[in-house]
């Protein structure tokens, strides 16, 4: 999983109400980061709820690809 | 036997209308007398000056809750206390250091510790390891704690935020550490009370809307307690204080309707007679008819909507956005079910024109209230708001001193000026406002000034006390007569 945070954040510190050990707010550059590029799997829920609940929609995730298994 | 480690828990001043005592620090102490702890509670709107109060109970850790506009308030009693208190810890929790928590420890020397949002789980692991109950753990590992490292302030990951189960288990607010018979003398919140003996309660915590003038404390996940604990809690302020009105300060009460109305119903079942108010006010797009009439049913004679702008491209600015058509229906709604009906906008939003401003208040105008307040937006820090004005330099002078971080109605104190909007544009505004919706309007006049000649009747007792203050005092500024913030 890769989290990034694209450019239009409005700082409502949504995303680091539901997961604090992956998103910071940078007061001075006025912007949501992303502390935590690689959290943990089980993190995903959380890190989901949080892009679903940015009103902007600039938060990104990238899962890392699964290689395929063959039988 | 060995004494018990001494906590004080202290609610500085701020010059306000408004007056209730504080839920924050009275959770906190519920749960350290539980662990077994000697807690007091001060609070200088009822007290006066306490640090000689404070001194006297030399306690180890001395708390202190603060809005941005009491962080000064709060230095200079810490200052006092550690003057001859060398030792102890000075914690500071709430609002605005859950905000800025950082900064506010690198510019005050005089605070030892903060700790940032919901801090039942964390105060008393605080206090167990300040005071030496707890040496198995380190001190800065707390969540959500700012401390100094090498000199410079560290903040470690947020604390969680309660769960509904863990809200149910923190024990109701132990009112016996304050004086109670002085406090219902000043508890009011709005204009209009019905009550004599009012007390403060918090239903739910949480709030999933974005408005970016709003200081989060509670996060945006909906918390609620279960209904049985809160009406546990009105049945015990009724059979041990005799309390004759409540005031529920949830951000968002109707957020989930289901269960505001399970809770409503649950009070019209108790059948205690006593007022309700809810004082925070309601999302006016988040009630209905069957909603109105439970209220109404529950004890509920005021309704307060927390519209903010009437204007469409400020509401959206504000990141509110509320349906203003459907807020508009359910004033007129609420008026026709004999309610008294109240709202409040905030006007000079960063990015608002005065176009807009005339939007705002013509849609207000227009609508059936009884009252109204208008205030300048207040960019308190760690807002969007806060941001937005600080990236363009539209912060005023006065926004330098965060003793001007507060609003109150008839007193205009513009911390933001903008190329669309200047202070004088604000304060134009804004008196226009009050003389078309008040003065040009003899029936809203008479019932304003009656609310306010019982207010001020109410709170004569606090008025003598704020000249006994003053005469001591060069830190508190002159209040002019009478106010009320919405
Ligand atoms: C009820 C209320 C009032 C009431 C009562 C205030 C009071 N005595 O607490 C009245 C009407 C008087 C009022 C007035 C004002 N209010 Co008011 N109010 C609220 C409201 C709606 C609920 C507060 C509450 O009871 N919370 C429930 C308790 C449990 O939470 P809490 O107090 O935050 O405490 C928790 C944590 O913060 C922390 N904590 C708090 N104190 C401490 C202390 C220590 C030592 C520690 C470790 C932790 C800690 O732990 C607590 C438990 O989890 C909040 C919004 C909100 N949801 O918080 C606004 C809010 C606190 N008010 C606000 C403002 C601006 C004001 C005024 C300045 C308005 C004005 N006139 O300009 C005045 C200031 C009055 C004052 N002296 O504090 C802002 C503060 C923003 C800021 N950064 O300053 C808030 C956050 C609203 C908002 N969302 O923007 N308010
Ligand atoms: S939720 Fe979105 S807009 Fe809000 S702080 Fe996080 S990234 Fe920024």
């Amino acid at each position: 999983m890769h989290v990034k945070i694209i450019e239009g954040c409005i700082v409502c510190r949504q995303c680091e109400c539901q997961a604090p050990d992956v998103f910071v707010i940078e007061e001075k550059a006025h912007s949501a980061r992303v502390h935590q590029p690689h959290p943990n799997g089980d993190r995903e829920a959380d890190v989901i709820q949080a892009i679903k609940g940015c009103p902007v929609h600039v938060i990104k995730l990238k899962r890392d690809r699964v290689p395929a298994t063959v039988d | 036997m060995e004494a018990k480690s001494r906590v004080a828990l202290v609610q500085p001043r701020i010059p306000d209308g408004n007056y209730l005592p504080n839920l924050g620090i009275m959770y906190l102490a519920g749960l350290l007398l539980r662990r077994g702890y000697d807690v007091k509670v001060f609070d200088e709107n009822i007290d006066g000056q306490v640090a000689p109060s404070v001194i006297a109970f030399n306690p180890q850790v001395l708390g202190i809750t603060c809005v941005t506009a009491a962080l000064g308030s709060a230095c200079r009693l810490a200052e006092q206390v550690k003057t001859r208190l060398p030792a102890v810890n000075v914690v500071v929790g709430g609002p605005h250091i859950s905000a800025v928590p950082a900064e506010t420890l690198d510019q005050n020397a005089v605070i030892d510790f903060g700790l940032v949002g919901e801090a039942e789980l964390t105060f008393p692991m605080l206090c167990d390891r300040l005071t030496g109950r707890d040496d198995s753990e380190e001190i800065p590992n707390v969540p959500g704690l700012v401390h100094r490292v090498e000199g410079k302030a560290k903040l470690n990951a947020a604390p969680r935020f309660l769960s509904d189960d863990e809200l149910d288990d923190v024990p109701y607010p132990p009112w016996h550490l304050l004086p109670m018979e002085r406090i219902f003398k000043q508890a009011t919140h709005g204009l209009f009370t019905r009550g004599k003996r009012i007390m403060p309660v918090m239903t739910t915590r949480g709030c999933p809307n974005y408005c970016t003038f709003c200081s989060r404390v509670m996060g945006f996940n909906f918390r609620r307690r279960s209904i049985d604990n809160v009406i546990g809690e009105i049945q015990w302020l009724y059979d041990t204080y005799s309390i004759d009105e409540i005031y529920f300060e949830d951000d968002t009460f109707t957020q989930d309707p289901e269960r505001a109305h399970a809770l409503l119903d649950a009070i019209i079942t108790l059948n205690l007679g006593i007022h309700v108010k809810f004082a925070n006010g309601l999302r006016a797009d988040k009630v209905d008819e069957a909603l109105l009439q439970k209220m109404k049913s529950a004890g509920v004679y005021w309704v307060g909507f927390g519209i903010e702008s009437g204007s469409p491209h400020t509401q959206e600015l504000m990141m509110k956005r509320l349906d203003l058509d459907l807020a508009a229906e359910n004033v007129r709604l609420a008026k026709s079910m004999g309610f008294k009906v109240g709202s409040n906008c905030i006007i000079g939003y960063p990015g608002e024109s005065r176009a807009d401003v005339k939007e705002s208040l013509n849609y207000f105008l227009r609508l059936p209230l009884d009252s109204f307040a208008v205030v300048p937006c207040v960019p308190f820090p760690g807002t969007t708001a806060w941001m937005e004005c600080d990236k363009n330099g539209w912060l005023t002078e006065r926004a330098s001193d965060y003793d001007n971080f507060w609003f109150e109605i008839f007193k205009v104190n513009p911390l933001i000026e903008t190329p669309q909007l200047s202070a004088g544009d604000l304060m134009r505004g804004i008196r226009e406002a009050y003389i078309r919706f008040y003065f040009l309007n003899p029936k809203r006049s008479a019932l304003v000034a009656r609310m306010m000649l019982k207010k001020t009747w109410n709170r004569w007792s606090s008025v003598k006390w704020l000249r006994a203050l003053r005469a001591n005092s060069s830190v508190i500024p002159r209040v002019e007569g009478p106010d009320y913030a919405c």
